[in-house]
């Protein structure tokens, strides 16, 4: 199992360089000067070609991601090319808001999708699947920017019950995590349905039925741990797409988060700000999956087991 | 089946009550945290008003500036920003005349090279230290050694006379120095000696707040300056909300979570028809300093003929575009003046009359009966302009190309490398006076819009600022009637913008010179 995860850990290397790369490269071929956009239009040009050499922008692109990817290696993210901040700090203070949202997204989706799936499984057929059933089809389809407008609306101008933008309180964070959240609310619903009812009609679930369990340890003790994997599935890449790319979300609320980073670095032409972004968002892309994997193994004895040691195998072999 | 399609309405009824119909609630209310204009009551003091105004304020902008550092970024943001933290030598009133700030009084020598300027006394900056010469000296070399603004190249040295007077001496005579030097923020030299990162901090500042907090994509925190020298602002606190989306900020406004909005930089044409429908909302003229052009190649084989710039000139009705943005602009011609500007001579600045029979003379005149195809280029933020061109050039035989591009910075190298036809391109006056436009001359060549055109109705306009009065205007005079019989681009409009806040609020002074001043600003 260790072994496992180191390999997977390991993967993180060619993932990051391939993303930084691609990204690094779209960068420089996007239109623009980074030393005008950070100067200004008045700018003298021979300050704006000073201030392109000082940033070492006059040198081949391989050059420059060869240095970028050392420094980075040191743990140095650079400074940006508008103002000169440093880029880690921004994104210490940022990337923080955009996980906490992420994980809170998923929890909210977690405790609303599968009960209801798990309804929508149990009582299939019935006025309850079928309610289910809708809100997870309207869920699934709702874009995600209209339906942040359609909650500022309601919530924030029409009811005046919550902020409209910020995280100044926990107040503002409702109206984000039931935004972001929605899509993957209708996929949990959908998927838990699905898994469940398949899991339900299995033998085991029949034996423990005629064995006198009751009904709810029937489900949930036994059917809904494996039915499961595959929302443990999904939920990896919800989760992943959450930490990337809540730039809507973040944009019409006004949250300060990475994706926000991102979008201005992209517009500036910040060639740092926007490869250091993505290196981390691939980072945590790469360590959800591995958690994923590894949350499959507590889920499913079955995969654990591939990962049994080889000393523990020869072991069994003797024995045997 | 049935049971299913009642229940289906039933959720769409409740998503359409929660998101249509109006409500006569009042918008813009202030934040719930504050006090509210209660009426008097039993404890309050009869000689006083009956409640405590407001004294804080929560601003909206739509974007987040990149450094507050006034010697090394002059982005807008920024800018909206240092300048309600950073005071200058001379300010400008109302009516645009230059003022004394921080400069009790200013003087000048007769040939306009020596420049006096004392302080005012009990000058100081935000954490009590004085004001003193050593600042504004430190100030002016710094900005010289970053060599980032043009500003700095002016004065050949800048000299203490005492504590408090310092005089300044210039390359050349300038009449206009003091509007230059009126837009230089003074710094601190202990503060920026300390080690302070001025791209970031401000927490020791000349103007009438400081940074207290800034928190990154989120909003920056200003307080009143105890110690400015205009007085403490009646504004303590001013919370400045970077909001980029403007649909979110025109709903913070309307459910009272801001006061001031502006949009993405000023509200767009729809929002503010959107935002006149809320209660209790003052409209805020934001006449912008930005002159929207057409760019014309000299080198092209079409546009290096004045005829042919003539007959485009005479083809475009300026107020067609203008109605195509929203009506949020005024006419404007090849002489960039209005009325107020530095250096508007009566009878110059306006549009010409649309004359399509007399544009078509010009280019049959020209050589081109059945006009001619060539390509329009500008960022996409220009989209409704060039169209709006587009189909106006049609109806004299001009086929234009639209040539979107990514942003101001492309279509700028593209003036520069002369790959250009044609172009529309934003240019800003600075310091209130026709020389602030950098179309007239640019000794670097980083603007040159008409590529080539070696003129010297510019050098003309620029030496201008060696002479006052009489002598200047004569001067202005023959240089505007050769720009309008040259055409060295098409003017089109001056931008004006609006924003918005409640109507509670006293936005204070507001013009092209001085506007979003916390300090001029209090509640009613």
């Amino acid at each position: 199992m260790w072994r496992y995860i180191l390999k997977r850990l390991l993967f993180v290397i060619p993932v990051m360089l391939f993303c930084s790369f691609v990204v690094f490269g779209i960068m420089n071929i996007k239109p623009g000067d980074p030393g005008r956009t950070a100067l200004g239009i008045k700018a003298p040009q021979e300050a704006v070609d000073a201030y392109n050499h000082e940033l070492g922008l006059d040198r081949p692109l391989l050059v420059r991601y060869g240095d970028y990817m050392l420094n980075l290696l040191k743990g140095d993210f650079g400074n940006s090319y508008v103002g000169g901040k440093e880029i880690w700090p921004q994104i210490k203070e940022l990337f923080p808001n955009t996980v906490r949202l992420s994980i809170l997204s998923i929890a909210f989706s977690l405790v609303i999708g599968i009960p209801l799936g798990v309804l929508a499984a149990v009582k299939q057929y019935s006025l309850a699947d079928r309610i289910s059933s809708i809100v997870a089809m309207i869920l699934a389809c709702i874009p995600s920017f209209w339906f942040c407008l359609l909650l500022m609306m309601a919530f924030s101008v029409k009811l005046k019950w919550l902020p409209a933008y910020g995280l100044s309180d926990w107040k503002c964070y409702i109206l984000p995590i039931i935004a972001l959240s929605s899509n993957t609310i209708g996929t949990i619903i959908r998927l838990t349905r699905s898994t469940m009812l398949e899991e339900i009609r299995k033998d085991y679930v029949r034996t423990a039925r005629s064995k006198g369990a009751k009904e709810r340890t029937v489900i949930y003790a036994h059917a809904l741990g494996n039915s499961l994997i595959p929302v443990v599935t999904s939920l990896g890449s919800k989760f992943t797409g959450l930490i990337g790319g809540s730039v809507f979300v973040e944009g019409v609320f006004a949250l300060p988060g990475l994706g926000r980073m991102v979008v201005t670095g992209i517009n500036n032409n910040d060639t740092p700000t926007v490869v250091g972004c993505v290196v981390l968002i691939s980072c945590c892309s790469v360590l959800i999956n591995l958690g994923v994997d590894i949350l499959y193994a507590f889920l499913d004895p079955r995969i654990k087991a591939k990962y049994v040691s080889s000393v523990k195998k020869r072991k069994a072999e003797v024995a045997a | 089946m049935k049971k299913f399609l009642a229940l289906l309405l039933a959720l769409i009824m409740v998503f359409a009550l929660c998101a249509c119909g109006k409500d006569p609630a009042p918008a813009a209310a202030p934040a719930a945290d504050a006090p509210a204009a209660a009426p008097a009551d039993a404890a309050a003091p009869a000689a006083e008003q009956a409640a405590p105004k407001r004294t804080d304020l929560k601003v909206q902008m739509g974007s987040e500036p990149d450094s507050l550092d006034p010697q090394t970024n002059n982005t807008s943001a920024n800018t909206l920003v240092t300048q309600n933290l950073y005071a200058c030598l001379l300010t400008h009133d109302a009516e645009g005349k230059a003022i004394g700030e921080l400069a009790e009084t200013w003087s000048y020598s007769d040939d306009l090279t020596e420049w006096n300027f004392v302080l005012k006394d009990g000058a100081k900056f935000s954490d009590g230290s004085d004001l003193t010469a050593d600042d504004v000296i430190f100030t002016m070399e710094r900005g010289i050694e970053l060599a980032f603004r043009e500003d700095f190249a002016l004065f050949a040295s800048v000299e203490k006379v005492s504590d408090k007077e310092v005089k300044f001496v210039l390359n050349a005579p300038n009449a206009l120095f003091e509007h230059k030097i009126g837009d230089i923020p003074i710094l601190s030299k202990a503060y920026v000696e300390s080690g302070a990162d001025l791209t970031k901090e401000a927490a020791v500042t000349s103007g009438p707040y400081y940074l207290e907090q800034w928190n990154i994509e989120s909003d920056l925190l200003l307080k009143a300056n105890p110690y400015y020298v205009g007085g403490e602002p009646a504004i303590k606190e001013v919370d400045v909300v970077i909001i980029t989306d403007p649909n979110t900020a025109i709903v913070a406004f309307e459910s009272g979570q801001v006061d001031y909005v502006m949009g993405k930089a000023s509200l767009t044409a729809s929002e503010i028809e959107t935002v006149s429908t809320f209660d209790n909302v003052e409209f805020i003229p934001a006449p912008e300093a930005s002159y929207i052009i057409m760019s014309l190649n000299f080198q092209d084989e079409y546009f290096s003929d004045v005829r042919v710039r003539k007959a485009v000139d005479l083809a475009l009705n300026r107020d067609y575009i203008i109605a195509v943005l929203g009506g949020l602009g005024s006419p404007a011609g090849a002489v960039p003046v209005f009325p107020g500007l530095g250096g508007y001579v009566e009878g110059f600045g306006g549009a010409p009359e649309c004359d399509i029979e007399a544009a078509k003379a010009l280019l049959a005149e020209a050589g081109y009966p059945d006009g001619f195809e060539f390509e329009l280029m500008a960022p996409s933020s220009y989209a409704k302009e060039m169209e709006s061109i587009q189909a106006q050039l049609k109806e004299i035989g001009l086929t234009a190309t639209i040539n979107e591009v990514a942003d101001s910075s492309t279509s700028i190298g593209l003036f520069k490398s002369g790959e250009y036809q044609a172009g529309l391109i934003a240019v800003s006056i600075v310091n209130g006076d026709i020389t602030g436009l950098n179309i007239l001359y640019d000794p670097q060549g980083a603007l040159q819009l008409n590529h080539n055109d070696k003129n010297d109705y510019g050098d003309a306009i620029l030496g201008s600022v060696a002479f006052i009065g009489a002598e200047r205007e004569a001067m202005l005079k023959e240089s505007y009637e050769k720009m309008e019989e040259v055409i060295p681009y098409i003017g089109l409009y001056w931008r004006e913008g609006k924003k918005a806040c409640t109507a509670d609020l006293d936005y204070g002074v507001n013009n092209v010179m001085i506007s979003f001043r916390f300090g001029t600003m209090s509640w009613k």
